[in-house]
Protein backbone atom coordinates (compact mmCIF):
# COMPACT_ATOMS: atom_id res chain seq x y z
CA UNK A 1 0.00 0.00 0.00
CA UNK A 2 1.05 3.31 -1.07
CA UNK A 3 2.33 5.51 2.14
CA UNK A 4 0.52 9.03 2.29
CA UNK A 5 2.79 11.60 2.40
CA UNK A 6 1.71 14.98 4.42
CA UNK A 7 1.97 18.10 2.94
CA UNK A 8 5.46 19.80 4.37
CA UNK A 9 4.20 23.31 4.75
CA UNK A 10 1.21 21.52 7.13
CA UNK A 11 1.69 23.36 10.26
CA UNK A 12 4.16 26.27 8.89
CA UNK A 13 0.84 28.63 8.02
CA UNK A 14 1.76 31.99 7.74
CA UNK A 15 5.31 31.73 8.73
CA UNK A 16 8.32 31.85 6.46
CA UNK A 17 10.27 28.59 5.75
CA UNK A 18 13.19 27.07 4.01
CA UNK A 19 12.37 23.80 2.72
CA UNK A 20 15.09 20.82 2.15
CA UNK A 21 16.70 20.31 -1.63
CA UNK A 22 13.56 18.37 -2.28
CA UNK A 23 11.59 20.53 -1.06
CA UNK A 24 9.75 17.37 0.86
CA UNK A 25 10.64 18.65 4.35
CA UNK A 26 11.00 22.31 6.15
CA UNK A 27 14.21 22.82 7.80
CA UNK A 28 14.22 25.83 9.04
CA UNK A 29 11.06 28.56 10.02
CA UNK A 30 10.54 32.01 11.41
CA UNK A 31 8.35 35.07 11.77
CA UNK A 32 10.13 37.22 9.20
CA UNK A 33 12.29 36.58 6.04
CA UNK A 34 15.17 38.15 7.95
CA UNK A 35 15.03 35.73 11.01
CA UNK A 36 15.18 33.04 8.29
CA UNK A 37 17.67 34.13 6.75
CA UNK A 38 20.13 34.73 9.55
CA UNK A 39 19.36 30.71 10.67
CA UNK A 40 20.02 29.79 7.27
CA UNK A 41 23.29 31.48 6.93
CA UNK A 42 24.18 29.85 10.28
CA UNK A 43 22.95 27.10 8.79
CA UNK A 44 25.41 27.22 5.71
CA UNK A 45 23.88 25.10 3.63
CA UNK A 46 23.47 26.64 0.59
CA UNK A 47 20.44 23.96 -0.83
CA UNK A 48 17.57 25.13 0.69
CA UNK A 49 14.34 27.00 -0.60
CA UNK A 50 12.38 29.47 0.67
CA UNK A 51 9.10 30.88 0.71
CA UNK A 52 6.35 32.03 2.51
CA UNK A 53 3.43 30.28 3.57
CA UNK A 54 0.09 32.15 2.79
CA UNK A 55 -2.78 30.81 4.68
CA UNK A 56 -5.12 28.21 4.28
CA UNK A 57 -8.07 29.98 3.87
CA UNK A 58 -7.40 32.13 0.88
CA UNK A 59 -6.60 31.27 -2.50
CA UNK A 60 -4.22 33.41 -4.28
CA UNK A 61 -4.82 35.76 -6.99
CA UNK A 62 -2.06 38.37 -6.59
CA UNK A 63 -2.82 40.89 -9.57
CA UNK A 64 -6.08 42.05 -7.74
CA UNK A 65 -7.18 45.34 -7.31
CA UNK A 66 -9.71 46.01 -4.34
CA UNK A 67 -12.27 48.82 -5.29
CA UNK A 68 -11.88 52.36 -3.57
CA UNK B 1 14.96 17.31 -21.12
CA UNK B 2 16.37 19.17 -24.02
CA UNK B 3 19.07 21.80 -23.45
CA UNK B 4 16.42 24.20 -24.85
CA UNK B 5 14.19 23.49 -22.21
CA UNK B 6 13.52 23.62 -18.60
CA UNK B 7 10.33 22.02 -17.01
CA UNK B 8 9.32 22.40 -12.77
CA UNK B 9 6.12 20.62 -11.60
CA UNK B 10 3.51 22.59 -9.80
CA UNK B 11 4.21 22.84 -5.43
CA UNK B 12 1.18 21.80 -3.34
CA UNK B 13 0.19 24.50 -0.87
CA UNK B 14 -1.91 22.99 1.54
CA UNK B 15 -5.56 24.32 1.61
CA UNK B 16 -8.97 24.26 3.74
CA UNK B 17 -11.58 23.80 1.14
CA UNK B 18 -10.52 19.94 0.07
CA UNK B 19 -6.59 19.28 -1.26
CA UNK B 20 -3.84 20.92 -1.77
CA UNK B 21 -3.98 24.25 -4.33
CA UNK B 22 -0.89 23.30 -6.70
CA UNK B 23 0.71 26.63 -7.91
CA UNK B 24 3.53 27.52 -10.80
CA UNK B 25 5.99 27.70 -8.53
CA UNK B 26 9.75 26.96 -9.04
CA UNK B 27 12.49 27.80 -7.04
CA UNK B 28 15.10 30.28 -8.37
CA UNK B 29 18.24 31.55 -7.37
CA UNK B 30 18.97 35.66 -7.30
CA UNK B 31 22.43 37.07 -7.38
CA UNK B 32 23.66 41.03 -8.33
CA UNK B 33 27.35 41.64 -8.72
CA UNK B 34 29.04 38.46 -7.58
CA UNK B 35 26.84 37.71 -4.38
CA UNK B 36 24.17 35.45 -4.58
CA UNK B 37 21.43 34.40 -2.43
CA UNK B 38 22.24 31.36 -0.28
CA UNK B 39 19.11 29.77 -0.41
CA UNK B 40 16.72 29.52 -3.75
CA UNK B 41 13.76 31.91 -3.52
CA UNK B 42 10.47 29.49 -4.53
CA UNK B 43 8.51 31.98 -6.87
CA UNK B 44 5.27 31.83 -8.44
CA UNK B 45 5.18 32.08 -12.29
CA UNK B 46 2.12 34.90 -12.80
CA UNK B 47 1.53 35.65 -16.09
CA UNK B 48 -0.70 38.05 -14.63
CA UNK B 49 2.20 39.99 -13.18
CA UNK B 50 3.26 42.72 -15.30
CA UNK B 51 6.61 43.24 -13.67
CA UNK B 52 8.72 40.49 -10.98
CA UNK B 53 8.07 41.42 -7.87
CA UNK B 54 10.08 40.46 -4.67
CA UNK B 55 10.21 40.45 -1.05
CA UNK B 56 12.91 43.41 -0.35
CA UNK B 57 14.95 40.94 2.18
CA UNK B 58 15.85 38.91 -0.87
CA UNK B 59 17.65 42.38 -2.21
CA UNK B 60 19.10 43.04 1.37
CA UNK B 61 20.87 39.87 1.13
CA UNK B 62 22.88 40.61 -2.00
CA UNK B 63 24.20 43.84 -0.14
CA UNK B 64 21.83 46.05 -2.53
CA UNK B 65 20.59 49.18 -1.35
CA UNK B 66 17.00 48.43 -1.52
CA UNK B 67 15.71 52.20 -1.89
CA UNK B 68 18.34 53.38 -4.02
CA UNK B 69 16.39 51.83 -6.92
CA UNK B 70 13.65 53.77 -9.06
CA UNK B 71 10.41 53.83 -7.08
CA UNK B 72 7.72 52.63 -9.02
CA UNK B 73 3.82 51.60 -7.63
CA UNK B 74 2.32 47.66 -8.47
CA UNK B 75 -0.86 46.73 -7.68
CA UNK B 76 -1.26 44.02 -5.96
CA UNK B 77 -3.97 42.22 -3.00
CA UNK B 78 -4.86 44.93 -0.88
CA UNK B 79 -4.13 47.98 -3.21
CA UNK B 80 -0.70 49.51 -4.90
CA UNK B 81 2.49 48.80 -3.01
CA UNK B 82 5.51 50.72 -3.58
CA UNK B 83 8.42 49.09 -4.90
CA UNK B 84 12.23 49.70 -6.12
CA UNK B 85 13.75 48.45 -9.20
CA UNK B 86 16.75 47.01 -9.83
CA UNK B 87 18.69 44.92 -12.15
CA UNK B 88 20.21 40.95 -10.85
CA UNK B 89 20.38 37.84 -12.40
CA UNK B 90 18.40 35.01 -11.58
CA UNK B 91 19.01 31.29 -12.13
CA UNK B 92 16.85 29.19 -13.27
CA UNK B 93 17.63 25.59 -13.86
CA UNK B 94 21.24 25.46 -15.14
CA UNK B 95 20.50 28.75 -17.04
CA UNK B 96 21.59 32.32 -15.33
CA UNK B 97 19.37 35.37 -17.08
CA UNK B 98 19.56 39.38 -16.18
CA UNK B 99 16.55 40.83 -15.49
CA UNK B 100 15.21 43.69 -13.95
CA UNK B 101 13.36 43.09 -10.45
CA UNK B 102 11.07 45.19 -8.29
CA UNK B 103 11.62 44.60 -4.49
CA UNK B 104 8.71 45.79 -1.63
CA UNK B 105 8.64 45.33 1.75
CA UNK B 106 4.92 45.20 1.15
CA UNK B 107 4.84 41.60 -0.09
CA UNK B 108 5.59 38.51 0.75
CA UNK B 109 5.14 36.26 -2.09
CA UNK B 110 7.83 36.29 -4.84
CA UNK B 111 6.44 36.98 -8.50
CA UNK B 112 7.85 36.31 -11.76
CA UNK B 113 6.04 38.35 -14.00
CA UNK B 114 5.80 38.66 -18.18
CA UNK B 115 8.59 41.65 -17.99
CA UNK B 116 11.67 40.29 -16.64
CA UNK B 117 10.47 36.82 -16.61
CA UNK B 118 8.13 35.34 -19.15
CA UNK B 119 10.39 37.43 -21.89
CA UNK B 120 13.40 35.95 -21.51
CA UNK B 121 11.72 32.81 -22.76
CA UNK B 122 10.70 31.86 -26.66
CA UNK B 123 7.53 29.75 -24.38
CA UNK B 124 6.02 29.80 -21.25
CA UNK B 125 3.97 26.63 -21.35
CA UNK B 126 1.26 25.91 -18.02
CA UNK B 127 -0.28 22.31 -18.44
CA UNK B 128 -2.63 22.21 -14.80
CA UNK B 129 -3.13 18.47 -16.31
CA UNK B 130 -0.01 17.46 -15.58
CA UNK B 131 0.83 19.86 -12.93
CA UNK B 132 3.84 20.98 -15.21
CA UNK B 133 5.18 24.63 -16.35
CA UNK B 134 7.62 23.77 -19.48
CA UNK B 135 10.41 27.25 -20.15
CA UNK B 136 11.47 26.71 -23.79
CA UNK B 137 14.49 28.97 -24.65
Amino acid sequence: MKKKVENPLLNYENKWVALDEKQEKVVLFADTLAKLQKKIVKQKSRSLAVMWVSPFDVYLAPYVLKKN
Amino acid sequence: MSSRRIEFTYYPIPHVGGGPVWSPIIPIRISCKNRETPYFVKALIDSGADVNLFPAEHAEALGISVKSGLLVKTGGVGGIVRAYRHNISIQVGNKIFKTTTDFTYEFRIALLGRKGFFDLFKKVSFSEKKRMIVLDL
